[in-house]
């Protein structure tokens, strides 16, 4: 099943300087995600999940190991490859939201259709907003919308495409329990419909619950109990 | 719990300017910005107001210096040399005091154009001038032709001791000896001390003196000695204060125009502070909200605020003061030619910073900062407490912007209409900007908006469509870069449609196909008569004789034949009967300078003094002239020499016949019995030349102002767009994740910088016209008297265009830079 794998991580370390001291934050991590697979990552605050994403996602780069997405090594991808190879294959829910402040509700999730260079459908985006029930604020701007309701926008932006992984920190953070529901039940139905992958950072037992497995990041490296 | 609240407002103040001093210290962008724009526009100030006082205080200094700072004058009522036997008189008779003869003459070495100054230079070393140079100063007595020039003079001529300086005089050639170079005497820069003997012989002006000086406690000794001599009718006695305010008058027109555009440049940095400080309080808008949910009050809000546009204002104004003492020195270089062209004067080099100066500067300075934020710290005190994420209320104070706008326009055009000074066409000009600085955020939004709406535009669309969401960081930096960028275009478009109306001018005035004078000399009437009857080449001659008086008016003598009379532009009267009555007479024409200065219209007299006493006449013409801002007094020629006594003609302008060839410089020295080398003959198209150049080195210091305030401008530009792209970071590194390649958003943040850089560009066109109307239909003529028409170039237009990409290009690349060679992940981090 390995030959498989959508996203695989190989003894992957990442370490940051902080003036004289050298941080490993991450310390040989080894990570298999296939196709339909939900995995959850849990951890203490500063444990390095944050880093383990970004580093998924192609954002930064392993001081040592290797990350192969999709059957490409990341490593291998110059600038242009990358960021275009994340925009089509990557959904990304970032643990601040990271609207753009200047771009309405609709803007914001057409924008990655936009930057991949697909037609922006409007009916699709729609509907998705129906899904997480943020439809009425498509025209309002991010500075007028609560925490939940800019978590639904940008968990919305990151399915909008239909991406074959979906990278979500702390997607359920800022929602109450129904709300977090529905985001979940929408995670299972895309896993379900277009057999992608989430691998999802968070601290909640129940939405950790809710995924095939779940691994525990500590001192730099994934163990499978906490 | 009450020990952790401070009790007094200001520790609570000091705490807060503590968090400011951590805010800009992290936002270091902004704090330059408001820096740059303040210290600019004081340095503009400064720089023109050090100037000008170095220009009044050098045109007197040499009597000051060598006489004493209250010296009196004997000057000839007439503006003519005195009769060197005046001075022996005067110093023969019992109880003289020490009396200092002067002999003035400019003379031109190249492109420098010096003051020859001689004097005696026994009696001028016993002052405090020279104390320190006696030896050098009483050795030119044996050096006839010898000078003794100051170290910044002989900087500027690259000269040493004992070398030569070659000037031209009246056509000649001459080399004088550098006898000494000494140091300091500012009094001395652009001048050549000489002896009083040597320079009549080199000047051709034996037994000539240009005026006598005396000390201060003579005034009673002297008037008496005069009234007894009865020289009383041809002489007259000058205090210094007389002679500064007659400069001060004379200049004055220069001078208000020079320091109204220095005073429109603060105004610019001002908005250009305004526009940071507004920028600011939006990014801590949430900050001051939290701080009155914790219990910071109105009043402690209020002193905070204010203490920060306080120290910062200090801050840009002690380096603007700094800056503008330098730039002083570059403008007092500019305005040398004009000065010595316009007003016949020397200015020196030296600029003397003045305590005094600084202060008044610093005092309005602070004055006008502190109104400028009057609005934005009412607005932050609106900010209610609490207040952490969303947007602020701002449909009360859009609804206030366009009635505001047009209550501005209203008030400025009353200014304008009720009073003919020229303060209140610069209060109206301040007020219409002001306007335009209301509705401007609103109109370049608008006009973000509209382009992201065109769908061709794809990225740049998308990229300004990001823009049009933000109108409270925008809109004051779009305000203030328009008016900068305006400002700019206004005055170069004032200056190019003042060119133009002032070539239209000398191209009509020169009616003659060339012109004909002697350096240092004149004609005789009979060598005039000559020309008209004995020359078959020409079909007629044309002459002028003129004077300048004491307060700077020129009364002019014509001889003109018909054909001549086209070359006057008149604004009022010239009619044939008019005509006769310049020809008999009885009427004189004015130029339009003295008509409005002195508020005289068609009918009403004005006089004048010559040798058979005060004349007066009526008023039949005023026409156009551009020569001359205090004025002119044109009369038929006859009674020009019937009056002053004056036979001779300065210039003579010939009609060629048809197919007529000018006779060459030679004919003509031969018939004159004059040195070759002494006459200019000239043509009209070279005249035409030589006046604009003129022209182009007076306005040279204008557009040496208007290139400060572009650069302003471009600055601020930069600045803005450099701090709008770092403030984004975060939204760009967001976009990077998404799928935004590093060129992707290279294109993407040029976009944005280059498209607000052209709105800004746009907006200032209608805000150039603006200025350039008020300047040219309102200041011009209530700064100096003339009126000139308003005609439009393309010029500025077409140079604000490029000048915009450019400094939006600069402004995009950094930040592109910046953010695009750094991991995204590190950029999502960043706060």
């Amino acid at each position: 099943m390995d030959s498989e794998a959508l996203l695989r991580m190989s003894d992957v370390a990442r370490h940051f300087e902080s003036g004289k001291d050298t941080i490993k934050v991450l310390d040989g991590v080894t990570l298999t995600l296939n196709p339909g697979r939900r995995l959850a990552v849990m951890g203490a605050s500063g444990s390095g999940k944050s880093t383990l994403l970004h580093l998924a996602a192609g954002m930064d780069f392993p001081d040592s190991g290797s990350i192969m997405l999709d059957g490409r090594c990341l490593a291998d991808l110059n600038e242009p490859e990358l960021t275009r190879f994340r925009a089509r294959r990557i959904g990304l829910v970032f643990q601040d939201f990271n609207l753009i402040d200047s771009l309405s509700v609709f803007d914001n999730i057409a924008l990655v259709p936009w930057l991949i260079g697909q037609k922006s459908d409007r009916r699709a985006i729609h509907a998705l907003c129906r899904q997480l029930g943020v439809d009425q604020l498509i025209k309002r701007f991010p500075s007028q919308l609560s925490g939940g309701e800019k978590q639904r926008v940008a968990i919305a932006r990151a399915l909008i495409h239909r991406p074959a992984l979906i990278l979500a920190d702390e997607p359920t953070g800022s929602l109450d329990p129904d709300s977090a529901e529905v985001v979940l039940e929408l995670f299972d139905q895309t896993v379900k419909t277009f057999d992608c992958a989430v691998l999802m950072v968070t601290h909640n037992q129940a939405a950790a619950a809710r995924m095939d497995d779940t691994c525990w990041l500590k001192h730099g490296q994934l163990h499978s109990t906490p | 719990m009450d020990s952790f609240i401070p009790r007094h407002d200001g520790l609570a103040v000091k705490l807060l300017l503590r968090a400011s001093q951590q805010f800009f210290m992290r936002q270091p962008a902004q704090l330059a910005l408001a820096l740059i724009g303040m210290a600019a526009g004081v340095a503009v100030v400064c720089g023109v107001a050090l100037m000008r006082d170095a220009m009044i205080d050098s045109l007197d200094a040499a009597s000051r210096a060598l006489a004493g700072d209250d010296s009196l004058r004997i000057e000839s009522r007439l503006g003519e040399d005195l009769d060197e036997q005046i001075f022996s008189e005067l110093v023969q008779t019992a109880g003289s005091p020490v009396l200092i003869p002067f002999l003035s003459a400019r003379v031109r070495s190249g492109n420098v154009i010096l003051e020859l100054l001689a004097t005696d230079p026994i009696s001028a070393s016993s002052g405090q001038a020279l104390a320190a140079n006696r030896g050098a100063a009483t050795a030119l007595m044996g050096s006839p032709s010898s000078i003794v020039i100051n170290q910044a003079t002989a900087d500027r001529l690259a000269l040493s001791e004992n070398e030569l300086l070659s000037l031209r005089i009246q056509g000649q050639a001459v080399d004088l000896d550098v006898l000494a170079v000494i140091q300091g005497e500012p009094w001395l820069d652009n001048r050549l001390l000489m002896d009083l003997s040597g320079a009549q012989d080199i000047l051709d002006k034996k037994g000539r003196l240009s005026w006598i000086s005396a000390p201060a406690t003579s005034g009673a000794w002297l008037s008496q000695q005069l009234l007894n001599s009865n020289l009383n009718e041809s002489l007259r006695l000058v205090e210094a204060e007389a002679r500064r305010a007659n400069v001060e008058r004379l200049t004055s027109g220069l001078r208000i125009n020079l320091t109204a555009l220095s005073l429109l440049a603060l105004v610019v940095g001002l908005f250009v502070v305004h526009s940071v400080l507004s920028f600011l309080l939006v990014q801590r808008q949430q900050q001051i909200g939290l701080l009155r949910a914790l219990g910071v009050t109105p009043g402690q809000l209020r002193a905070w605020l204010l203490s920060e546009v306080l120290i910062l204002t200090l801050l840009g104004s002690l380096i603007g003061l700094a800056l503008g003492t330098e730039l002083a020195r570059g403008l007092l270089l500019l305005i040398q030619s004009p000065s010595a062209e316009l007003y016949n004067m020397v200015t020196g080099q030296q600029i003397i910073p003045s305590r005094s100066l600084y202060i008044g500067i610093l005092i309005l300075t602070l004055t006008l900062a502190v109104v400028s934020v009057t609005g934005l710290i009412a607005s932050a005190l609106k900010i209610p407490p609490g207040q952490l994420s969303r947007g602020p209320v701002q449909a009360a104070s859009k609804r206030l912007t366009f009635p505001l706008a047009l209550g501005l326009v209203g008030l400025g055009a009353l200014a304008l209409a009720l009073s003919d000074h020229l303060i209140t066409a610069l209060l109206a000009l301040f007020l219409w900007l002001s306007a335009c600085a209301l509705i401007i955020p609103g109109l370049g939004l608008a006009m973000i908006a509209r382009i992201r709406s065109v769908r061709p535009f794809g990225v740049f669309g998308r990229a300004l469509g990001m823009l049009s969401a933000s109108r409270q960081r925008l809109g004051p930096s779009l305000a203030a870069l328009s008016l900068a960028l305006g400002l700019s275009a206004g005055m170069a478009l004032m200056v190019d449609g003042f060119r133009s109306a002032v070539d239209d001018w000398v191209t009509r005035l020169l009616q003659a196909d060339a012109y004909l004078s002697i350096q240092g000399g004149e004609l005789s009437s009979a060598q005039f008569d000559e020309f008209t009857a004995q020359w078959p080449e020409f079909t007629a001659v044309s002459s002028v004789r003129q004077r300048r008086q004491a307060d700077g008016i020129q009364l002019i003598g014509y001889d003109l034949p018909t054909e001549a009379r086209a070359g006057f532009e008149f604004v009022a009267g010239g009619s044939a009967s008019d005509w006769e009555a310049f020809d008999q007479g009885s009427g004189i024409y004015i130029s339009e300078p003295l008509a409005r200065h002195r508020n005289l219209a068609l009918g009403q007299s004005i006089d004048w003094d010559s040798p058979s006493g005060l004349i007066e006449r009526p008023v039949v013409g005023i026409y156009r002239d551009y020569a001359n801002d205090t004025g002119q007094i044109a009369m038929a020629g006859q009674f020009y020499r019937r009056w002053f006594n004056d036979n001779n003609r300065d210039s003579v302008g010939f009609y060629l016949a048809p197919d007529a060839k000018l006779p060459t410089t030679e004919t003509f020295a031969s018939a004159l019995g004059v040195d070759e080398t002494r006459l200019n003959l000239t043509r009209r198209e070279s005249v035409r030349e030589i006046t604009l150049g003129v022209f182009d080195r007076t306005f040279r210091i204008t557009q040496a102002l208007a290139v400060l305030v572009g650069m302003i401008a471009v600055v601020s530009l930069v600045s803005a767009l450099m701090a709008l792209g770092l403030e984004r970071r975060r939204e760009y590194a967001t976009l990077r994740a998404l799928g935004l390649t590093r060129s992707g958003l290279a294109r993407w943040i040029l976009a944005q910088t280059v498209g607000l850089a052209l709105v800004a560009a746009v907006l200032a066109i209608p805000i150039s016209l603006l200025i350039h109307a008020v300047l040219s239909l309102a200041v011009q003529p209530r700064a100096f008297g003339w009126s000139v028409p308003m005609e439009i170039s393309l010029g500025p237009w077409l140079q604000l265009l490029p000048l915009a990409v450019i400094a939006g290009l600069l402004a995009g690349l950094i930040p592109a830079w910046s953010i695009g060679r750094r991991a995204t992940s590190e950029q999502l981090r960043a706060r």
